[in-house]
Order: C-alpha cells, then sequence, then structure tokens
C-alpha cells in the first residue's frame, strides 16, 4: 500500500468500478457450454441443496424478515439510471431484497474525489453506516479502533466456492491485504494482475516513411527519430516529436510516462524487486534507470521529445496527439477512447497498440502490484455481517450465469435514449461488491474475433460478447464512425485487448513484490524522496549531467530510503515465512 | 468618608449602569444571533486545534487519540523542503498581497474618471469575467498562451526581437507567472470594492475642492484616496493574513517538477505528504502555524493604527 | 467641453484605451470558453479552437440542458440563495450596526469585534466542523449550506466601516427625534449604504453561488448537490492515472471539454448577470441630498 494515497487510491476505486464496466460484461455472457470453470449452482438451486442439510450456511439463504442494511459508497457521474430508478432503487436492490431478504438502501455516496473526504468525517462523526467502502490504510485505522466487525467465520462459512475462486486467483493476496493478526476485517475486490501499459504507434506514420513494426528497443528508438526528423506528416515543416512525453512521466502508472520504455530496460518504477539475495530492492535507484535517463536525454537533445514537455499535463498532451504531433507513446490500453478516437476522427491516424519492446534478448517485463482495489467492512455490532457476503455471492453468481433476461436486466440495459437512438445503462454497477475474473475477458475476444471472421456469432451467446460482435461487425461496414474504430481498436484483432492478452499468455509481468501497509518510514519521507524524483529525473532528461542520478541515488538512501528498505525488507522476512 | 455618600455614590454608579443597560440592550441584541451561529459553528469546533498536538485518527477521535506534543511541528519544520516552501510561499504572497491592493485601488481611480456610464459599467463588468473560472479551466488556457512553441506572448515577445520567455518551466520566472496570472484573474474582482469605496464620498468635498481650484489630480490626491483610506486600510490589514497564503489551486494547477524550487508552497508540500499517508494531524498543525502567523500580522497592524492614528480598522 | 485642457483630454484617452484593453484581456478566457462549447468535439480535444466556434454545433447545450441533474442542481441553488443571502444580509446589517459605533457609545464593541475577526483566522477544519453539523442535525438539509456560514465576517466588517463614514449629526438627529436604534437603521442607515449593500449584497450571492465544497461535504446524495457542486462532480477532471481501467466508456467521457465548457458558461452566467444589475445602485450624491434636508 506504499503509493496508496487518496488521490491515487480514488482513481483506483474509479478504475475498479470502472474495470467492471468491461470485464464483468464480457466474463458474464455463458462463452460455452463447456466453459473452463463449472457453472456454480444458481442461488434457488444452491438453497435447495442447502436445505437439505439444514446445519450448514447457506451462502443465499434469505432472511425471514428482511434485514435493514445501511450502506456509504462511491457513485460517480458514470452511474446512470433508467428513468424513475436511482441508486435506492434500482432491480439489483430488489433483487437483494427478493433474493435475500437483504433491504439495502445508501447512507450516503460521493464521487472519487470527495468520498475519502466524506468517509473521513463520517468515520470520525462516529456515526458510521453498516457496510462502507473504504481504502486500504482506513481498514486499518479502523480495525485498531475496534470499530469493524471481524468477518472471519463469515467469510468461511458464506462465501460462495464462486466468490472464493475469483478471491484467490490473485494467489489470495488481496485477501491477505484486509487481514489484521490473522482476523479479516474486510472483504477486498483483487486488482487486476493483467499488466496495461503498451506502446502506440501511427501505422499511417510508419508506413509513409518505410519502417517496419518495431521488435526491440532500438527500433523504437530509430522509429522515434525518424518520426521527429523525416516530417512523417508531410507539410514540410519541423513541428512532429518522436514520443510523447508528460511532465509526471517519472509517476507510476501515468499516461505518456516512461513505465514502458523503462520496461525495456529492465527498469521498474516505484517498483519492489527481489534482489537476488532473498531480500527486496527498490527498482527506481538502480542502475538500469540510470540508462533510461540518459535514452531520454539523448531523445530531448534531438528534438525527438517536445521541448515543452515539463510543464505539460496528459490532457495537454492528448491535445497534442489528436493535432497530429505526435506519433508514439507509451500508454493505458484504454487510450483508444481518449485520445486516439479523436485523434482517428481529426486525421484518420492508423494508431496501432504493440507490445512493449526490450533492449536485448530478456523480454521486457511490466509491473503489476497485486492489491486490493476496495475494501468493504461491516461495522462491528452490525448483527447480520455475512450480510454482505451474501451480496457479493450473489454478483458473483449472476455475472456468471447469464440468461438474456438477466442480463438486461443486471448487467447491461439498453434504453431509448430520447433522441431516436439506444443508450445502455450500465446496471450491473449498482450491485455494491463485485469480484470478477480479470482474465476471462482475453478468451472472450477470441472468440469474438473468430466469429467476426466467419460471421457466426451463435457461439457467443447473450450479453457482452453479442454486443462487441455486432460493434466489430459494425466497424467491418462502416469504416468512418469513429466509435466503431474505438470498438475495433480495443477489440478487434490487434486491438489493446490483444496486447493484454499476449501479457497474459507470456507472462511478461513483474511482481511488486510489496503489498503491506504504509511503514511509518514512507509516511514521513516518502513524499520528499517523490519530490527529489521528479525534480532530478526531469532536470537530467532535459540535460543535466547524468551524475545527478547518482547524486540522487545516494540523497534518495540518505533521506529516508534505507529506512524505507529495511521496513521493507523486515516485512518480507515476516511474509516469507 | 461618609458613608451615607458613599452609598449614593455606589446608588448613581448602579443606576448609571442601569441606564447604560437600557440604553445598550437593542445593540445586544442585535449582535446576539450571529453570536450564537458563530459560537455554535465556529468556536465550538475550533477544539479540533487539539489535532496538532495528537496522532490524529479519525477512528479513535479527539479524546482517545495519542499526544505527541510539538512532534508534527518538529517534523513539519524539519523536513528538507520546508525552509524553501516557506520562502516561496511568502516571497509569491506577499506580491501577491501588494499587487492585489495597488492595481484594484489604481483601476477604481481610472474608472472613477470615466464619464461615460455604459463604457464605466461595460469595463467593470467585463474585468471581473475571469474571477468566475476555476484555475483547472485557466491553467489549460495559460499553458497554450504562454507556450514557447505557438503562444500569443510568445510570438508579440520574440517580434520584438526578444528571446521567448518559459514562463512556466524557469525558475526565474515561474513566480512572477504566477503573481501575474492570479492579478489577471482577481483584479477586476478587487476593483469592485474600492469602487463602492468612491461612491462613498461625499461629493460636497469635490464641489469645495472646485471652487478653491483644485483640479481632477488634485481632487484625487487630496479626496478621493483620502476618502478611500479606511477601505483600503481595512482590506490591506486583512490582506495581511494571507501572507502565507500563496494560492494551492492556481499553483497546484500550474506547477511542475521543473519549477519545484521556486513554486514549491506549503500547501503542495503539505499536499504531497497527504498523497502518501492522509496525515490530518501535520495539515492541522501547519494551520495552526500559518493563523497564528495571520493573527500577529492582523493585531500588530490593528495595534500600530490605534497607536498612532487613533483609528479603528475595524 | 472646450475648457478641457490638452492634457486632461489626452490624459482621458489614454484611459479610455488602456481600460478598454484591460476589458479585452479579461474577456478573453470567457470567450474562449464559449467557443468551446459550440465546437464540436474533435475540434475541441485537438486544441483547435481559439476564440471562435470550429464546426459550429449546440450539441453540447442541448445535451447538458437536457440533463436531469443539471436542472434539479439549479433548483437547489435557487433555494440556496434565496435562503443563505437573505439570511447573510440580516446578520451583517444587524451586527455591523452596533459594532459602527464607537467604543464610548458601545463599550463591548470591541470585544464584540475581535469574537468575529477571530473566526477569519482560527478555524477547527473540517471534521470538527463536520462533527457539529452534523451534530445540529443539518447534514444532508439546505440548512448545512445556509447557517454554519450565516455571519460573513468580512461583509459585517465591510459593512461598518461603510457605517461609520455616514455623517454622525445623521444619528445624533435620529437621536434627538427619539428613534429607536432599529428604526435609525432602517431609515437612517441603510438608504444612505445603497452602494455598500449593493457590493455585500454581489460579495454574498457570488461565493454562496460559487461554493461547491460544502455542497458535496453536506450533502449524502448527487441528487441534493447544488450547481456548482454538481459542476465540480463534472468538470474537474478525475485523475488520468487510471492506468487499469478497462471501462473505455466511462474514459471517454473523463474529457468531453465541450459539454464542460457549456455547463461552465450556464452556470456563471446567471451570477454574471446580477453585477450590471447591481451597478445602478453604485450612484453618488445620495448622502449630498440628505444633508441637506
Amino acid at each position: 500500500m506504499s503509493n496508496m494515497t487518496i488521490q491515487k487510491w480514488a482513481s483506483a476505486v474509479l478504475a475498479l468500478s470502472l474495470s467492471a464496466a468491461v470485464i464483468t460484461g464480457c466474463s458474464s455472457a455463458n462463452v460455452k457450454p463447456n466453459a473452463t470453470e463449472a457453472p456454480q449452482p444458481s442461488p434457488t438451486e444452491a438453497a435447495a441443496e442447502e436445505s437439505e442439510s439444514p446445519a450448514e450456511a447457506d451462502p443465499f439463504g434469505k432472511y425471514d424478515s428482511p434485514v435493514q442494511l445501511k450502506m456509504a459508497r462511491l457513485v460517480d457521474t458514470t452511474f446512470k439510471f433508467k428513468p424513475g430508478e436511482s441508486i435506492d432503487n434500482n432491480d439489483w436492490n430488489k433483487l437483494f431484497l427478493d433474493r435475500l431478504g437483504i433491504d439495502l438502501k445508501y447512507a450516503w455516496t460521493a464521487n472519487q474525489q470527495q468520498y475519502p473526504q466524506k468517509m473521513n468525517v463520517t468515520i470520525a462523526s462516529g456515526d458510521i453506516p453498516d457496510l462502507m467502502q473504504v481504502w486500504g490504510p482506513q481498514v486499518s485505522q479502523l480495525a485498531d479502533a475496534d470499530s469493524l466487525a471481524d468477518l472471519t467465520e463469515a467469510y468461511e462459512k458464506y462465501a460462495s466456492p464462486r466468490l472464493k475462486e475469483l478471491m484467490n486467483l490473485d494467489g489470495g493476496i488481496a485477501l491477505n491485504t484486509a487481514k489484521r493478526d490473522g482476523k479479516l476485517y474486510a472483504i477486498p475486490e483483487p486488482a487486476s494482475t493483467v499488466p496495461n501499459t503498451m506502446l502506440f504507434i501511427r501505422k499511417d506514420w510508419l508506413d509513409k516513411l518505410g519502417l517496419d513494426e518495431p521488435k526491440t528497443l532500438q527500433d523504437v528508438f530509430a522509429i522515434s527519430e525518424a518520426f521527429a526528423t523525416q516530417d512523417p506528416d508531410g507539410n514540410g515543416k519541423k513541428d512532429t516529436y518522436g514520443i510523447g512525453l508528460q511532465k509526471d512521466f517519472s509517476k507510476n502508472k501515468v499516461p505518456f510516462g516512461i513505465e514502458g520504455l523503462a520496461s525495456g530496460f529492465h527498469a521498474y518504477l516505484d517498483t519492489w524487486i527481489q534482489d537476488g539475495k532473498g531480500g527486496l530492492t527498490q527498482s527506481t535507484i538502480l542502475p538500469e534507470m540510470r540508462d533510461v535517463l540518459l535514452q531520454l536525454q539523448e531523445m530531448y537533445k534531438g528534438g525527438q521529445i517536445d521541448k515543452e514537455f515539463g510543464v505539460k499535463d496528459s490532457s495537454k498532451v492528448n491535445q497534442d496527439v489528436v493535432a497530429g504531433r505526435i506519433g508514439m507513446f507509451y500508454g493505458p490500453q484504454w487510450s483508444p477512447a481518449l485520445p486516439l478516437k479523436d485523434s482517428w476522427a481529426n486525421d484518420k491516424a492508423d494508431w496501432r497498440s504493440y507490445g512493449v519492446v526490450s533492449i536485448d534478448d530478456k523480454p521486457a517485463l511490466l509491473p503489476v502490484k497485486p492489491n486490493g482495489q476496495n475494501y468493504f467492512v461491516v461495522k462491528k455490532g452490525y448483527p447480520n455481517p455475512e450480510a454482505a457476503i451474501k451480496l457479493a455471492n450473489l454478483f458473483a453468481d449472476i455475472s456468471l450465469n447469464v440468461t438474456e433476461e438477466n442480463f438486461n436486466k443486471y448487467m447491461k440495459s439498453s434504453i431509448d435514449d430520447g433522441n431516436g437512438g439506444k443508450s445502455v445503462i450500465e446496471v450491473f454497477k449498482y450491485a455494491p461488491i463485485r469480484l470478477q475474473n480479470h482474465e476471462a475477458v482475453f478468451e472472450n475476444m477470441k472468440l469474438i474475433n473468430d466469429a467476426v471472421k466467419s460471421g457466426d456469432p451463435s457461439q457467443l451467446g447473450v450479453g457482452d460478447n453479442l454486443a462487441s460482435y455486432e460493434r466489430l461487425k459494425k466497424w467491418e461496414t462502416d469504416k468512418t464512425d469513429p466509435n466503431a474504430w474505438q470498438d475495433w481498436a480495443l477489440l478487434g484483432e490487434g486491438g489493446t485487448y490483444s496486447v493484454q492478452e499476449m501479457y497474459v499468455r507470456e507472462n511478461r509481468k513483474i511482481n511488486d513484490e510489496y503489498w503491506g501497509p504504509t511503514t511509518e518510514t514512507m509516511s514521513k519521507k516518502q513524499s520528499t524522496l517523490d519530490k527529489k524524483k521528479e525534480e532530478v529525473f526531469t532536470s537530467i532528461v532535459l540535460g543535466a549531467p547524468i551524475e545527478e542520478f547518482d547524486k540522487f541515488v545516494s540523497d534518495w538512501k540518505a533521506l529516508g530510503g534505507d529506512e524505507i528498505s529495511k521496513e521493507v525488507n523486515d516485512w518480507y522476512a515476516t511474509i516469507k515465512q | 468618608m461618609d458613608i451615607a455618600v458613599e452609598k449614593k455614590q455606589t446608588e448613581a454608579v448602579g443606576a448609571k449602569k442601569r441606564s447604560r443597560w437600557r440604553a445598550d440592550y437593542p445593540l445586544h441584541l442585535m449582535v446576539l444571533p450571529g453570536l450564537l451561529i458563530v459560537l455554535v459553528y465556529h468556536y465550538l469546533p475550533t477544539v479540533g486545534i487539539v489535532m496538532a498536538f495528537q496522532e490524529y485518527s479519525p477512528a479513535k477521535g479527539f479524546f482517545r487519540s495519542e499526544w505527541v506534543g510539538w512532534e508534527h511541528f518538529e517534523y513539519i519544520f524539519k523536513l528538507p523542503d520546508f525552509k524553501s516552501a516557506l520562502y516561496n510561499t511568502f516571497f509569491i504572497a506577499t506580491m501577491k498581497i501588494v499587487a492585489g491592493q495597488v492595481v484594484p485601488i489604481f483601476i477604481a481611480i481610472l474608472l472613477n474618471e470615466v464619464g461615460k456610464t455604459y463604457f464605466k459599467r461595460t469595463v467593470q463588468t467585463l474585468i471581473y469575467l475571469p474571477h468566475f473560472l476555476s484555475w483547472v479551466i485557466l491553467a489549460g488556457i495559460l499553458t497554450d498562451i504562454l507556450s514557447i512553441n505557438y503562444g500569443i506572448v510568445n510570438q508579440i515577445i520574440q517580434s520584438l526581437g526578444l528571446e521567448p520567455i518559459y514562463f512556466l518551466g524557469d525558475n526565474n520566472w515561474f513566480p512572477y507567472t504566477i503573481v501575474m496570472t492570479d492579478l489577471w484573474k482577481d483584479f477586476g474582482w478587487g476593483t469592485i470594492i474600492f469602487l463602492a469605496a468612491i461612491t462613498g464620498i461625499n461629493p460636497n468635498l469635490y464641489e469645495a475642492a472646485v471652487v478653491d481650484g483644485a483640479n481632477r489630480w488634485k481632487q484625487t490626491l487630496h479626496i478621493t484616496l483620502p476618502g478611500m483610506m479606511p477601505i483600503i486600510a481595512l482590506t490591506a490589514t486583512l490582506s495581511l493574513g494571507n501572507v502565507l497564503n500563496a494560492g494551492f489551486d492556481q499553483i497546484f494547477n500550474l506547477y511542475s517538477p521543473m519549477v519545484y524550487k521556486s513554486g514549491d508552497i506549503i500547501d503542495t508540500l503539505v499536499y504531497r505528504i497527504g498523497l502518501v499517508d492522509a496525515q490530518f494531524s501535520v495539515g492541522a498543525a501547519v494551520g495552526l502555524f500559518k493563523s497564528l502567523v495571520s493573527f500577529v500580522l492582523i493585531t500588530v497592524s490593528y495595534a500600530l493604527a490605534y497607536k498612532y492614528l487613533r483609528y479603528r480598522i475595524f | 467641453m472646450n475648457d478641457i485642457s490638452w492634457s486632461r483630454r489626452s490624459f482621458l484617452i489614454a484611459n479610455y484605451l488602456f481600460l478598454g484593453g484591460l476589458a479585452v484581456l479579461c474577456i478573453m478566457p470567457m470567450v474562449h470558453v464559449l467557443a468551446i462549447s459550440f465546437s464540436s468535439s474533435t475540434a475541441a480535444e485537438g486544441n483547435m479552437v481559439k476564440l471562435l466556434p470550429v464546426d459550429f454545433t449546440l450539441n453540447a447545450y442541448r445535451f447538458a440542458l437536457t440533463k436531469p441533474e443539471f436542472l434539479n442542481s439549479f433548483t437547489i441553488t435557487a433555494q440556496r440563495m434565496l435562503l443563505g443571502v437573505s439570511m447573510n444580509l440580516l446578520m451583517t446589517i444587524l451586527i455591523a450596526y452596533p459594532l459602527a459605533k464607537e467604543s464610548h457609545a458601545f463599550k463591548w464593541r470591541n470585544f464584540y469585534v475581535w469574537a468575529f475577526v477571530l473566526t477569519m483566522l482560527f478555524g477547527g477544519g473540517l471534521i470538527p466542523t463536520y462533527m457539529i453539523v452534523n451534530m445540529t442535525g443539518l447534514i444532508d438539509s439546505i440548512w448545512a449550506l445556509v447557517l454554519p456560514g450565516a455571519v460573513p465576517v468580512f461583509n459585517v466588517v465591510l459593512l461598518l466601516n461603510f457605517f461609520r463614514t455616514l455623517p454622525k449629526e445623521l444619528e445624533e438627529a435620529a437621536y434627538i427625534d427619539g428613534a429607536s436604534h432599529l428604526r435609525t437603521l432602517w431609515h437612517v442607515y441603510l438608504p444612505l449604504s445603497k452602494p455598500a449593500l449593493a457590493t455585500i449584497t454581489l460579495f454574498i450571492s457570488v461565493g454562496h453561488w460559487n461554493e461547491w465544497f460544502h455542497g458535496i461535504l453536506y450533502m449524502n446524495s448527487p441528487a441534493h448537490y447544488p450547481l456548482s457542486s454538481y459542476l465540480q462532480n463534472m468538470v474537474v477532471m478525475p485523475n488520468s492515472d487510471l492506468l487499469s481501467s478497462t471501462d473505455y466508456e466511462a474514459i471517454a467521457k473523463i474529457n468531453q471539454r465541450t459539454l464542460k465548457a457549456a455547463q461552465i458558461f450556464l452556470a456563471a452566467l446567471p451570477i454574471l448577470l446580477l453585477y450590471p444589475f447591481l451597478q445602478k445602485y453604485f450612484v453618488k450624491g445620495i448622502v449630498l441630498g440628505s444633508v441637506k434636508e
């Protein structure tokens, strides 16, 4: 949780609430009869089975008289409702009441920016709701203050096999982060551990300059130089850059960052990796990072990087991309939605996505952090703590066994948008605790693309797969709609999902090995270290002598880095046992 | 002393007090509702200042959080970046305070010289427009306008044969860029109060001056400015309270690692600390420090004004 | 006009040019926002819009004005303005009057003034204030946006300074007439303080109109947000380091520059119109008339 900050937490929460969107949808459809995962019994069947052995706890058991459950959770502006519905009144809430006898109401909701503050004041006021969505450090805070119900037993007894399976997809790390002294204090939603950063290049520029797609990092450098110097847009002016970079490039997990480039040098920003001697070491200060910076410095000197990158945030660089000044960058999987769709709409820029490439024969790995992205805690003294588990059970169950009716009612509804068109309402977001299989999407992508090729969607079942199929079909027939282009760039053959699928297939990830709480020195010194890093890295790219990096490393150690390393390694020693 | 006289005196004092009370109680009553609101919603929460001396955790509250004394103050003051942040804050804020006083007064006087009412009103309305745009929006616009590649400001500078200026990326320029853009956003808003002050000046004074043969410049110097003085003194004194507020929103949206050296202020420093780990107590300690500095400055200027000018600023 | 000197005339010309130039400088950002709101999304994303719309369209406005949340929050803001501004004005006037007295006339005034001024300097911060608002039962009600901030101290101090500039003879005359304090305030002070009151009304109104944080903090559901909070929810860019997200529909919505621009403009319009309206009270000569009476 070292970098779990309010802001990052907020975006992580958003990320998860978002990632649910596609992946749930995709994994939701019953892909084929002999799906890898055995279909779970539906709630009613389960209930019937369970009733034969009444001593057992029933993961889907209905309360005789409805139990009240008041919750605080994050609701952002991407939540849309059908006319007359609201977060308190919708099909999921009705389902919880009908099937489980749980009367779910919301004490309050807020968006990702305000949620942490609102949560803090709520906790401080002592008047906390029964069920709350919180972030990692708050689980500790609340557990320390003895405000949380111990969910160990409820989870053991009531979690459905399907829920437990989803919980353990990451090796149980997320679940571990929710434990204090062996007791489970929260239900985590495990984060995706599929690497997300990839390389985006304008294929039309490559073709114009007679360049091949990159196989190695050396190819990337050559492309960058050619894009900057050989006038790929053909306007006779030197107004293009080799690679897009933003002012916060030295932070981890940002668009137009250097995570992808660094991975080619086997360097990993803000990541604790194994040091080969049984301990952990911070990759940011290793010599590989020096090479990354030296390379960037050279590219900057050669005019391949915007000389103003140091003051541009990602939304400004987005504008440069759309305006046709940038032909290559490292960005997240969703880049086709932002900003590439507009770039395509503007001048038919043919953006393609590629896996990150390496400087040598060792494959480039991307750092991932197994973690819980959301945590759900129950107030101490709440009489039915297992109710929270049941909510999670039901979502896991419904999202796996989707019928056409269920899909429309509980996953995604299509309604008239009032202008003669259809708009999709993401109903699944109303369910508060949603665990999913982050990798199921890739198998579905393959099926969809096969179906597009053969023209036969009969194997796709219902739901998102069919919807995606239809969108890809639309691109085949109509190559003018930016939205269709976006779908193709994401879902189509060679799209960003297929790059991720390759990452999974080739296991192109390296784990951030530290998933413990923020240590004492981190909370005191990390911000100073981060600032130093950002300053020094930026100045080196702008031309400061590379020896600044060596000085940074010794400063980093002296200013608290050594203490943090020690704390991290002490923690690691306890985990390895 | 004669007992009777003494008693009489006491009675007289008592009567005086009573009559004073009779005369004053409506005044007390007028203040009372506001005082109650302030007591409940401002003074009661002030108890929260104890956070600065605790390892505060919302879950434990004010009564169960651990006491740590001055630890948070020491922590902040000993941070390697604190000194430069304090200096930057003070430097930027002081320039903002001076510019934010002088320019609106100047503009208000110039507007007062305008005879055509419609022109005056139009200008008044237009110059206060930028006040209504947030820094998120303005930052995007400013990055464009001040760009060294294609920004209009640098195009003008270059057409004069000068070197382009990296307003947002050069440590020598950044603080001034901050002050100038802040002025641009808010001088029009600041002018309103001084225009109101000019409106309140007794026109008799001008008539008398004209009779004495004073020209417009003399009138401005001897009537308009002195007439504005109470309001100028008030706003100047109160703005002293901002000597450690350099404007978080603005700087947060405009700064970058390139200008941390000249642009990192106390508020951005505390913000970044909070990013690692929400530290309520550190925030409270810094808040208390800033409040105390403001308090001292405002009190001293109030006292000085009273001592030397026999004037109560408020 | 003939007796205007040459220097005076050149000053006036320079003055008009200077002020006109300033006005142009200040109007540009708003024109830019306006131009974006009328442009196509692609043009806005590509940063191609300067001061004139590119690919003119009304889509953003059509979308903004049909959003029920947008209109709903307008209603809430209207309520807040009605309650909040009248409450603030009442408090400001009631408190400024006694505090405008000299300390020999009202012995307690110094104590009261400082009691109020100190609240500008010291505060308990977010959490304790929330706790009190919660304890007094205001959470999720419009009063949470009105009552805690009912005493705008800066405006009180401002008004008391304006009151003090009124000629003393007026009050004495009223006092001799046997007028009560309330009568003096109502019939003597207020009519003479129209410019000051207009200024304060403007400050208070803009304050309530723009304040968004309390709306989000004290309201339990976005359905109860005032306009400013709703916009804050919409306009502020969610952090773009959503690297692990896969909901591209939501991601694409992060930008929507044109919609945001339209909403910013629509939300600012009513309050922008208030100032020209209030300007008619910025008129000189009232005091003159009263004293001559």
